[in-house]
């Protein structure tokens, strides 16, 4: 068991006022047996209503709305979470749902035709995670949040969430129910994606960007069939105006 | 003119009059032609159909359950499976449809209804059989156009209505807005939420909301706080909260936090509201799991399933290739069949094997092969055809039904329904937006 | 089923939006005809300040041009066509409002218009019908809105437009101030809701000096009451 420090924080600058803000977060940890929440705690600026609760997937959510004029948005996620290390999780009950491809993760002709060596789910998928590695190369400002796995195939490049896309992909068409993750890593300034793989048994964490089991150092906090299921902010307001929004996030083990 | 028993030659001669009416009422639909939206009147041919007493008794009964079966079957989904777990429905049509939405998972819908409106497509075959072509259980639009129409032909000639015994069908926003009190159960107001006046059916939002009584929300005029949904007044601090909201945008816009986020039309966090039990949706979320092409095939088995009832209505003979037995049937009898993709999602629609060339039927038996369980394929049917005018005569083109069911605490059908017919002779798709036209559904009262 | 009686913002835009628009079909279409009448057998003299202040970019030079162009140019934001338009684009947002009958009166006078522009009707006494349906119209808003707060952003929004066209046409001071006082009469609530409370008290002391000024003369009034006029609302 080791203990990690983290915080997510968000701060967005509008040019002009906006009104009418309603928005809906999943930047808290998620509550596993891998990963215990010792501490955790939030603050956001400015709210008028803010509720606590959870999504479909059973990510923790915090909705809300702020209708005054205001000219900055923030948030701050913060606390300490014990991890196990050991790559799992329980059956979460609906694991079929994470056998069927979705619009961002619809497979190319060209994944059809990988071949994935016989073995057991755990084998295959980390021959999967092994081959996404190869198969892609790291290279940010390419891809965006909505880009599918099609496009990232014609690329042959991407971020973390593509080769966590791929990864599922693959896993899906070779039957192995497969979820996307978001989360935060030890010395990563940013968000971080990887795949979540169901062995019959347990989920497996592992991540194809860096051909690694997702233990250590990993901090969950959201899975869902693709990255649209994990944004961390949604927010709709009204007025007219630019942002400006810095995201600052970071991991200790202490 | 005479047709069976019923004599409406009064109503026929005065064509031009009704169409004055539906002029001055501007009964029309949008349609977007080349991204531009314009708006047309939605063409009226006053030759009604005709449906017997007895003919109904029977439609009634089987649309009754059908729907029944339908909110047992969306309640299942959502809730417990035990339809996929006794495996009379493999998942993966469930979970692979585009309808199916995670989030509705568990939540409780006001009074355990999914379809409060639905809308069932229905053709009458040649062998006097009727046949359920499709479910519409998301925001299936149309009731409008009888009802208006009704009221400008008893007016324009109501000699015709002296002379028949015809159901009165100017009571639907009576159903309507029974059905939304219920839903509303007290809680605050019922708003009919529309997208707007570019909508193709913008016509009928207005036209139920004048109706019902109920008020005509826009994109904007409501807001989620507090986990309720409010509409808003001039006045800052005044607000009204919403019991229930008829929504006539899709599942996917509805709430861009939760679904689509580019969408504009929405309410944001109203599934939160939803989830809390403080607001009804009519129609609920999550139902296109329901009307899915692919699902379509396992309504009957729903309705043995959930009711232990043999089903009233037939479905089109359909079969599904995904099953081994249908498999071989459908690819040895290609071009006889209809081709229809699950999904939609590769734009083919609606394909006849019979006007396929030998090379266009071989791709499309490789398609079939590549992916198995994105097709269904259904016999054609003959289906009867119904009169229309035509300059100064009658010719008869293909015709489909759209019945409507409510559902509150009880299950009604509307004694009536609309009728859509082709003015193409070749053409079998009815669709209004094609350039085909309306009837008024005709329920005679006497035998 | 529970009536909502509050009304949105942007219902409120639509409600006044359109009471001006109507009450600008009608009100062109009377001014059109005295116009009209003029040109027949007058003196371009008779007709020519008419002529330019309903024209005032001057787009027709021919005196049937005009006409035409005051009745069916589509591109003309001012012609009666248009008002039309603008006033349905309102009042197709409002059917459960203002009922169905009271829209059908819109609704057949853009058919009917639509028509007499493809006929290219010249002669103006043709387009009575549509009047005759604009004061249907209001009789249908009156006797069928059950909305007190909706009746009377309409008739605000027609009071205006009224105003507004009367000032800018030199109607005698003694009509400009029956139609505020009529204006002035809606229901404190609302105008607190609906008017910016400085603009009314200017506007106010503007009539109010007025007034005095004319004691039942004719006067000469400058625009700062027009300018004022369409400042004051807020929606």
């Amino acid at each position: 068991m080791r203990q990690y420090l983290f915080t997510y924080q968000t701060f967005v600058r509008f040019t002009n006022p906006v009104v009418n803000h309603h928005f809906r977060l999943r930047c808290q940890p998620m509550k596993s047996e891998s990963q215990r929440v010792e501490e955790d705690a939030l603050v956001v600026s400015t709210h008028s209503w803010l509720q606590a609760g959870h999504d479909a997937f059973g990510n923790r959510t915090l909705v809300g709305c702020y209708l005054l004029p205001h000219l900055s948005f923030a948030f701050a996620s913060s606390g300490i979470v014990s991890l196990t290390g050991e790559v799992c999780g329980h059956s979460s009950g609906n694991d079929s749902l994470f056998r069927y491809s979705t619009k961002l993760t619809t497979p190319t002709a060209e994944l059809r035709e990988v071949y994935v060596p016989d073995g057991s789910n755990r084998q295959k998928a980390e021959y999967i995670c092994d081959y996404v590695h190869h198969l892609l190369s790291y290279r940010q400002e390419v891809t965006n949040s909505s880009t599918s796995v099609g496009e990232v195939m014609s690329l042959r490049q991407g971020v973390c969430q593509d080769f966590a896309h791929v990864m599922i992909s693959l896993c899906r068409l070779n039957g192995i129910p497969a979820r996307y993750v978001c989360g935060m890593m030890v010395g990563e300034g940013q968000t971080h994606a990887w795949v979540e793989v169901f062995d019959g048994r347990f989920w497996i964490g592992l991540d194809p960007t860096n051909a690694v089991a997702a233990g250590y150092g990993y901090v969950k906090l959201s899975h869902g069939r693709d990255a649209s299921d994990c944004s961390v902010c949604k927010g709709v307001f009204g007025g007219n105006t630019c942002q400006d929004t810095m995201v600052s996030v970071s991991v200790f083990e202490i | 003119m005479k047709r069976k028993n019923v004599k409406i030659g009064d109503l026929t001669d005065n064509m031009d009059m009704v169409n004055k009416w539906m002029e001055r009422y501007g009964v029309r639909f949008g349609v977007y032609k080349g991204g531009v939206f314009k708006e047309q009147l939605f063409p009226f041919d006053s030759v009604p159909r005709i449906i017997s007493n007895d003919d109904w008794l029977y439609l009634e009964r089987g649309l009754k359950q059908r729907v029944k079966a339908l909110n047992m079957f969306l309640w299942d989904i959502y809730h417990d499976k035990n339809i996929i777990k006794d495996g009379v429905i493999p998942e993966e049509f469930i979970y692979s449809s585009k309808g199916y939405m995670p989030e509705c998972e568990q939540v409780d819908p006001f009074g355990g209804v999914y379809a409060h409106i639905a809308g069932i497509d229905l053709v009458e075959g040649k062998d006097d059989n009727w046949y359920v072509l499709e479910d519409n259980l998301r925001i299936p639009s149309g009731a409008s156009y009888p009802m208006i129409a009704r009221s400008i032909t008893r007016k324009v000639s109501p000699q015709t209505f002296s002379e028949n015994k015809v159901a009165d069908n100017r009571d639907y926003a009576d159903l309507l807005r029974d059905m939304m009190d219920e839903m509303n159960d007290g809680r605050g107001i019922a708003v009919i939420f529309t997208p707007g006046r570019y909508n193709s059916a913008y016509f009928e939002h207005s036209y139920l909301a004048e109706k019902t009584g109920a008020t005509l929300a826009f994109p904007g005029d409501l807001f989620v706080e507090n986990g309720m949904v409010y509409y808003g007044g001039m006045n800052k601090d005044e607000k009204k909260r919403v019991g229930c909201i008829y929504r006539r945008v899709s599942d996917e816009y509805l709430d861009p936090l939760a679904f689509e986020d580019s969408s504009l039309i929405g309410i944001p966090n109203v599934m939160e509201a939803y989830k809390l039990g403080n607001v009804a949706l009519v129609n609920g979320l999550g139902n296109g799991v329901a009307d899915d092409k692919g699902i379509y095939y396992f309504v009957p088995k729903m309705v043995r399933y959930y009711l232990e009832e043999e089903p009233i209505l037939n479905n089109a003979p359909t079969y599904l290739p995904y099953f081994r037995e249908d498999y071989e049937y459908v690819l040895a009898h290609l071009d006889k069949l209809v081709l229809k993709e699950v999904s939609e999602a590769g734009g083919y629609g609606v394909i006849f094997g019979r006007d396929l060339s030998p090379e266009k039927l071989e791709e499309l038996k490789q398609m079939i092969i590549e992916n198995p369980r994105a097709w269904i394929a259904q016999e054609v049917i003959d289906f009867k055809d119904l009169e229309i005018i035509e300059g100064d005569g009658f010719v008869e083109r293909k015709a489909d039904l759209r019945a409507f069911v409510v559902s509150g605490k009880e299950t009604k059908v509307w004694k009536s329904g609309l009728t859509r017919f082709s003015r193409n002779p070749n053409s079998f798709v009815v669709n209004s937006s094609q350039g085909g036209g309306f009837k008024d559904t005709w329920i005679l009262l006497d035998k | 089923m529970v009536k909502c009686n509050i009304i949105s913002p942007t219902k409120a835009n639509r409600l006044f939006w359109l009471g001006r628009y109507v009450e600008r079909v009608y009100m062109t279409l009377h001014i059109l005809r005295k116009c009209y009448d003029r040109m027949i057998d007058g003196e371009p003299s008779d007709y020519e300040l008419l002529k330019s202040k309903l024209d005032p970019s001057q787009t027709y030079k021919e005196t049937a041009d005009f006409t035409m162009g005051m009745l069916y140019d589509e591109g003309n934001k001012s012609s009666i066509i248009s008002s039309l338009k603008f006033a349905f684009d309102n009042a197709i947002l409002l059917r459960e409002d203002i009922t169905s009958e009271s829209l059908s009166f819109i609704e057949m006078s853009i058919a009917f218009i639509k028509k007499c522009k493809s006929d290219n009707v010249m002669n103006i006494t043709y387009l009575q019908n549509i009047t005759d349906w604009m004061l249907s119209f209001w009789g249908s808003c009156e006797e069928r809105i059950t909305n007190h707060g909706e009746l009377s952003v309409i008739m605000v929004g027609k009071s205006i437009e009224k105003m507004d066209l009367s000032l800018r046409f030199n109607y005698p001071f003694n009509t400009i101030d029956l139609i505020y006082t009529k204006l002035n009469g809606i229901d404190a609530g609302l105008r607190d809701l609906l008017f910016d409370s400085i603009v009314e008290k200017r506007l106010d002391d503007s009539i109010k000096q007025y007034r005095a000024l004319s004691n039942g003369l004719a006067i000469d009034y400058g625009d700062e009451i027009l300018r004022e006029l369409n400042q004051l609302v807020k929606v």
